[in-house]
């Protein structure tokens, strides 16, 4: 995953083009959150086959 | 000396026949005493048996009850636990399918806008242009997105191959004219786009891109037809 954002055409690439700065740092073991809202379905419905 | 024996001769005789009748008497007498008592002792049997094998039967009924009474207490625990069973699995199901809705698993219908989004020989659509609608759109309350009948899943990435053709959702190529559909609002949906000046229809428009929003009390869009993996992530315990 690394290797495609700092590929050359990459956003990383792009980004120190436009002389943003970013750093990328690898990790073994990230934890993302679940996400709190809700999700809904009001307008649409399953299309029984 | 004759006289005499054949006196003594009938004497005998009668005395023999006399005899003779006691015995037969006696005899009769015996055989129908033998006989009254037998029936009297068989009936006495038969009674004895015919109470024996009326209780034996009642014993037999009541274990049948009892064994009736279980079976049918069973059955009916196990009626009230299929029952529970399938209230269950029903709940599952609806659960499971809820969720597979949401995740675009499943052709969906409902009102919402069709968009056309059209190169010209001034500008082309870029990748940008289409995340910044997704964009828009899901701001606005979409529930369901696709773009040229590929399915926007929350993992969906539209990325630019060349000048020609724009890739989303891993492999599938698209060019124009793109054709953007959404179930939500139509009116919420509508509205946000047509924003004067900063809405996407101007922006697209100044850019000197064409675009036509239709607005539908049906639209159908297909379901993610790839398969979503977990292969690195798992839950937090």
């Amino acid at each position: 995953m690394c290797g495609a954002v700092e590929r050359a055409g990459g956003i990383l690439h792009q980004l120190k083009l436009n002389d943003l700065s970013v750093t990328v740092k690898k990790e073994s073991n990230i934890k993302i959150n679940k996400f709190n809202g809700a999700i809904t379905k009001k307008y649409m419905k399953d299309i029984k086959n | 000396m004759k006289v005499k024996a054949d006196k003594q001769k009938i004497q005998m005789t009668v005395i023999i026949g006399i005899v003779t009748l006691l015995l037969v008497s006696s005899m009769f007498i015996q055989f129908k005493t033998v006989d009254r008592s037998q029936e009297s002792n068989l009936e006495s049997l038969r009674s004895d048996e015919l109470t024996t094998q009326i209780a034996t039967y009642k014993s037999r009924y009541e274990e049948t009850m009892e064994q009736y009474e279980e079976n049918r207490n069973t059955i009916l625990e196990y009626q009230s636990t299929m029952k529970e069973n399938k209230e269950s699995t029903d709940l599952l199901d609806k659960e499971l399918n809820d969720t597979e809705t949401l995740l675009g698993l499943t052709d969906v219908q409902g009102e919402g806008l069709i968009i056309t989004l059209k190169d010209t020989d001034e500008a082309t659509y870029t990748a940008l242009d289409l995340l910044t609608l997704i964009n828009e759109l899901k701001y606005a309350g979409a529930e369901a997105i696709s773009i040229n009948d590929n399915r926007v899943v929350n993992l969906t990435e539209i990325t630019a191959i060349n000048n020609s053709f724009i890739m989303m959702n891993s492999d599938s190529r698209i060019s124009s004219p793109y054709t953007v559909k959404v179930i939500g609002d139509k009116s919420y949906l509508m509205s946000t786009l047509n924003l004067k000046n900063s809405g996407f229809v101007d922006l697209m428009r100044v850019n000197n891109l064409e675009i036509t929003v239709e607005e539908s009390k049906n639209v159908i869009i297909n379901k993610y037809s790839k398969e979503i993996t977990a292969e690195k992530m798992k839950e937090v315990e």
